[in-house]
């Protein structure tokens, strides 16, 4: 995966709960991505941006 | 982004509908337009700063044609259009600006509306499609930042302030517009959107609205105090960025005074040379006065014996062929007559009596003798005259002497005060140093209490930060016993981990990016000027020059205009190598998101001798993805045949008059 480090540990913690790294990098991918899609075609406003990350978060995460 | 083409009406000189197209191929990427003095080279380079952001660098900011204007009857209107086509992010875009003028009754051609702004692009479907007026600044912002639109569209008669802002002065935006342009807008745009500062909405703090108090009164309470803190933290954060904006403002003043007081401190070494010049030339006026009374003196004295030299001279000469005048008898005076005349006989014995010859005789002596002696007139004569001689003897050589003395003293006065002049003139551009360094310490005062303030907030900040802390484990602890907040707490902690992970990559790679763009403007500056100048760049982008090829120097230069155009040069080819090779997507960094970017360049060439006009003729066409360029027929000849196998486009620039240019296509 291009210039993200990936962790060698499977999980992390944060304020007491249990990341899963391969979710979560996976996530970083997927939210730069779309990032840059969006710098192109600026389809969504800076709002809308923050509903699709956070819509991108709770998919990965009740796949989970 | 690739300029493909810009259509003018009536913009400034170019009457009526002219349109230029840029070439945009490859290989042949330079679009070169040539005229001479007031040809409208500068207009045309303008025209694309006024059609993006609507304004110009001409003093006259009225931007419709003169001669159509002169043109139209009262109350007539007619309209200015700047057309740019240009491709940006796989996209061909329109961006118009127009204005409509109308001329008054009075004959004066006055702006009859703002100008507007317009952008269009094609859709996939081939449709048309306006932005909205409210995305439209964004969209410019996107394509081209106002901040870097100066070096992009290089203005080489501006030179001088570029210079300065490229080393020193250069606002936030500019940072964030060079890091946007390198590729790292996606990272700032998804840390903006994870956890941005400020009240803007992010993901964080929709999930930190998002928890669900509803059935426990206390996490209502925690919700709410948590809510005041952040808020508060939030206030104490945006305060300290205030404060470091003032103290960097503070500090700034602090330098350019230091700077100030350091060069007026010749002002006082001037003062004193001043005060001691004009002491000087006191005592020389003094000296002078008195050699002048000497001078008089001297004058009085010995001039007229000195000025009738030959009068005397003559007169002694005419006395002594004439021997004949004197008839007196050498030491007798009348007293020795009158009493041999009272004795009644003379030495040899004769008597004297009334009447008798002796006694006629000695009446007739006494008209030849002293007091009325002929003989004692000249003597006495003969003594003046030699006495007069004697003194003006050495008249001329004191009386030269001293006024050489005078004119001596009299020519270090006019040096003296020419120099006294020339000081004064200095002194009328430097300031008073007692001034300044009241302001310095006005300022080191204030620099002083605003640090004590930050420090102030920091505290409070930790301390609201350690009440924050408790307060978040413990809403955890609550939340993480009912299902919903349970699962925002996890999407909360993925969404801080990925902004953590975000902050830590942006910063390095901000970091590696900023290396590598030292190290491109670095060997670009070192093919354009070959000189013994290296380039550093800090955090703020802005440029530091040191000598390199100097033992024992490292200190910052001050650069020639030549040196001057190549960092600026340097600098901005260097953003756009590396903008073209995030873009080329063959560092393997997907990531990184760019595009290319021409150089439009004014009057570069002006200030570079021969070698160098070579240089940049071939190494910035092999740099830029495309290249559009405005010079004077002169240096025109010679950048053609350095870029002849570059050159995709050529225009030259007619001017009819002073109010009428044309632009030619020729054949390449």
């Amino acid at each position: 995966m291009g210039g993200i480090a990936v962790e060698e540990r499977n999980s992390f913690e944060v304020d007491g709960i249990k990341i899963d790294l391969s979710i979560a990098n996976r996530l970083l991918k997927r939210i730069i991505i779309r990032e840059k899609q969006n710098i192109k075609t600026k389809q969504y406003a800076g709002s809308a941006m923050v509903k699709e990350i956070a819509k991108l978060i709770e998919e990965e995460v009740e796949c989970y | 982004m690739l300029l493909k083409s810009l259509e003018l009406k009536d913009f400034r000189q170019f009457k009526g509908v002219q349109k230029v197209e840029f070439s945009t191929d490859l290989e042949k990427n330079v679009t070169i337009f040539m005229g001479g003095n007031g040809s409208g080279k500068t207009t045309i380079a303008q025209a694309f700063t006024w059609c993006l952001y609507g304004n110009t660098d001409f003093n006259d900011k009225e931007v419709f044609c003169k001669a159509t204007g002169a043109g139209l009857g009262a109350n007539e209107r007619d309209y200015v259009k700047v057309t740019v086509r240009l491709l940006h992010n796989d996209r061909e875009y329109t961006i118009r600006r127009e204005q409509a003028y109308k001329k008054d009754v009075n004959g004066i051609v006055k702006p009859a509306s703002q100008t507007t702004l317009s952008i269009s692009f094609k859709s996939e479907d081939g449709q048309t499609v306006f932005e909205k007026q409210t995305d439209i600044e964004g969209r410019i912002k996107e394509i081209l930042p106002i901040e870097l639109s100066h070096y992009f569209f290089f203005d080489g008669e501006r030179i001088d302030k570029m210079s300065k802002d490229i080393t020193k002065g250069k606002s936030p935006d500019f940072a964030e517009a060079v890091r946007n342009l390198l590729g790292l807008s996606a990272f700032i745009a998804a840390m903006d959107h994870l956890n941005g500062k400020g009240q803007r909405k992010s993901v964080i703090k929709s999930y930190n609205e998002e928890y669900d108090g509803s059935s426990d009164a206390e996490l209502i309470r925690i919700n709410n105090d948590i809510k005041m803190m952040e808020s508060e933290i939030l206030s104490i954060d945006e305060r300290i960025d205030e404060i470091d904006i003032e103290r960097e403002n503070a500090r700034e003043e602090i330098n350019r005074l230091k700077e100030q007081i350091r060069a007026n401190a010749e002002g006082e070494e001037l003062e004193k040379e001043r005060e001691q010049l004009l002491h000087s030339i006191s005592n020389r006026n003094d000296r002078i006065k008195d050699i002048k009374s000497l001078l008089i003196q001297r004058f009085n004295r010995e001039a007229p014996g000195f000025l009738s030299r030959k009068l005397i001279q003559d007169a002694l000469l005419g006395l002594s062929e004439s021997d004949n005048l004197d008839k007196g008898i050498p030491d007798i005076h009348a007293k020795t007559i009158e009493y041999l005349i009272n004795r009644g006989h003379c030495i040899c014995g004769t008597h004297i009596k009334d009447s008798n010859d002796a006694y006629k005789h000695l009446q007739d002596t006494l008209k030849y003798i002293p007091p009325q002696s002929v003989g004692s007139a000249i003597n006495n004569f003969t003594n003046e005259c030699e006495n007069r001689m004697n003194n003006s003897d050495l008249f001329f050589d004191s009386f030269i002497s001293q006024f050489k003395e005078i004119r001596t003293e009299e020519n270090n006065n006019i040096e003296d005060e020419e120099r006294i002049h020339q000081i004064d003139n200095i002194l009328k551009g430097l300031k008073h140093v007692g001034k300044l360094q009241e302001s310095l310490m006005r300022f080191e005062k204030l620099d002083r209490e605003l640090e004590d303030q930050s420090k102030k907030l920091l505290m409070k900040k930790g301390e609201i930060n350690s009440k924050l802390n408790r307060e978040s484990s413990l809403r955890k602890e609550m939340a993480l016993k009912d299902d919903n907040n349970r699962r925002i707490e996890t999407y909360k902690a993925y969404a801080l981990y990925m902004y953590n992970t975000l902050y830590e990559m942006y910063a390095k790679k901000e970091n590696e990016t900023r290396e590598k763009l030292q190290r491109a403007v670095n060997t670009i500056f070192k093919t354009i000027y070959n000189g013994g100048l290296s380039l550093s760049i800090d955090e703020q982008y802005d440029i530091q020059i040191t000598v390199m090829d100097y033992n024992g120097y490292s200190d910052k230069v001050e650069t020639s205009t030549a040196q001057s155009i190549s960092v600026i040069l340097s600098f901005i080819a260097g953003i756009i190598k590396l903008a073209k090779e995030s873009t080329a997507n063959d560092n393997g960094d997907e990531f990184l998101t760019s595009e290319p970017y021409p150089l439009v360049m004014d009057a570069p060439l002006s200030a570079f001798d021969k070698t160098r006009i070579k240089t940049v003729c071939e190494v910035l066409p092999n740099i830029a993805e495309q290249i559009i360029l405005f010079i004077k027929d002169t240096d025109g000849d010679i950048a053609t045949s350095y870029m002849e196998n570059k050159i995709g486009q050529k225009y030259v620039l007619d001017k009819h008059n002073e109010l009428e240019s044309y632009i030619v296509l020729e054949e390449v």
